[in-house]
């Protein structure tokens, strides 16, 4: 049977690529290169990457609360982002045994066959892996265009995951990557004076963090209210993949988790399994 | 009113690079044949960004705006006038 061997969590701001070489001293490819080291002793034949477009793979006149890519193949960015690109494999089996085995527990993922990744997915392969070279399974939470889904209902999608990616009949380790801001405003009211974006609730990111070394996942389940998220900030909502993470995850502490990024409200975490 | 039409046209402004050029070439003759109302079509005309917001335009989207400065929109401007703006219903 298939195992989980690590579940990860970062952010994804699309500037990072283009400002901090994988190799630099700053704080950030630093903390990424840490959760990397994680990543590689966990040696993962497939990673499950848990993320929302930004209206690139879809957009609203098809926008998908939850979606799984099903196909061989995929690339990346199919947005603006100053990264290399990407073609990287897609494991078939794998998405296809989660689509199934979510379609029986009533989680009715959107399919699609032939897609391309934006930001929040490649920014996290490109400095957690080494040219993405172990197959992927996308799936997107819609984090980003209201009214998302809830937080309990993400949280009961991360438990089925678990299950899924466990009933697999065959030999197969498994990484989960989930991936997202805690408190961000981009283009909104509360943007800074002369910048794009905001982090407007500091507090509640750390406070996440907090919680999230604590292990207090149904906490944040129950705190993480769609009024609560968007005082967050319009992209507060993308705490909601890292709940799918938290519902794979089970009752476990992290492993790893560097200190809370006060400087773009971002958490860095990661657990680990056999 | 929908935003749905300004939605569209600022996403295609960022993916679709011929029309981007047209917007910043001529921006009433680029958004000429969209359906959008009189009054949509002035405040995208004008960059009144505070109003676009709060038709319901997405802030994701209509920030790409200021990338290329389409519709006059630099970052300044944009966050200025930003300010105040009440959530979509």
């Amino acid at each position: 049977m298939a195992e989980l061997v690590a579940a990860v969590g970062v952010p994804h701001s699309p500037h990072y690529p283009s400002q901090y070489p994988k190799d630099g001293p700053q704080d950030t490819p630093r903390l990424f290169r840490e959760v990397k080291a994680e990543l590689d002793a966990a040696k993962a034949e497939a990673i499950i990457v848990i993320a929302n477009d930004h209206f690139n793979t879809f957009f609203m006149n098809n926008f998908p609360t939850f979606a799984i890519g099903l196909t061989d193949a995929a690339y990346g960015p199919n947005d603006q982002t100053k990264m290399p690109h990407y073609d990287f494999a897609v494991q078939e089996t794998l998405a296809s045994h989660m689509l199934k085995t979510a379609m029986e527990e009533g989680f009715d993922f959107a399919v699609t066959q032939e897609f391309g990744v934006d930001h929040a997915m490649l920014v996290p392969l490109h400095y957690l892996t080494d040219g993405v070279k172990a197959p992927v399974v996308p799936v997107w939470i819609n984090t980003f265009s209201a009214p998302l889904p809830t937080a309990r209902r993400c949280y009961a999608l991360g438990k089925m995951m678990e299950r899924a990616v466990k009933s697999l009949p065959q030999k197969l380790r498994v990484a989960v990557i989930a991936t997202g801001s805690f408190s961000l405003e981009i283009g909104g009211p509360k943007i800074d004076p002369g910048k794009r974006n905001s982090v407007p609730d500091l507090e509640w990111s750390r406070h996440l963090h907090r919680r999230i070394g604590k292990g207090e996942f149904d906490a944040i389940v129950t705190e993480a209210t769609p009024q609560q998220m968007w005082k967050a900030g319009n992209i507060g909502g993308e705490l909601l993949n890292w709940v799918v993470l938290l519902g794979m995850v089970g009752k476990d502490k992290p492993v790893y988790l560097a200190d809370h990024d006060d400087k773009d409200g971002h958490a860095y975490a990661v657990w680990r399994w056999n | 009113m929908s935003a749905y039409q300004i939605n569209k046209i600022c996403h295609r402004a960022y993916h679709d690079r011929a029309f981007r050029e047209a917007v910043l070439a001529d921006p009433a003759k680029a958004i000429k044949d969209w359906p959008l109302t009189d009054e949509q079509r002035k405040a995208l005309l004008e960059g009144d960004v505070k109003k676009l917001y709060e038709w319901g335009t997405h802030p994701f989207l209509l920030a790409h705006t200021t990338r290329w400065g389409l519709f006059g929109l630099t970052p300044a401007l944009y966050a200025e006038r930003i300010k105040g703006a009440k959530d979509p219903q």
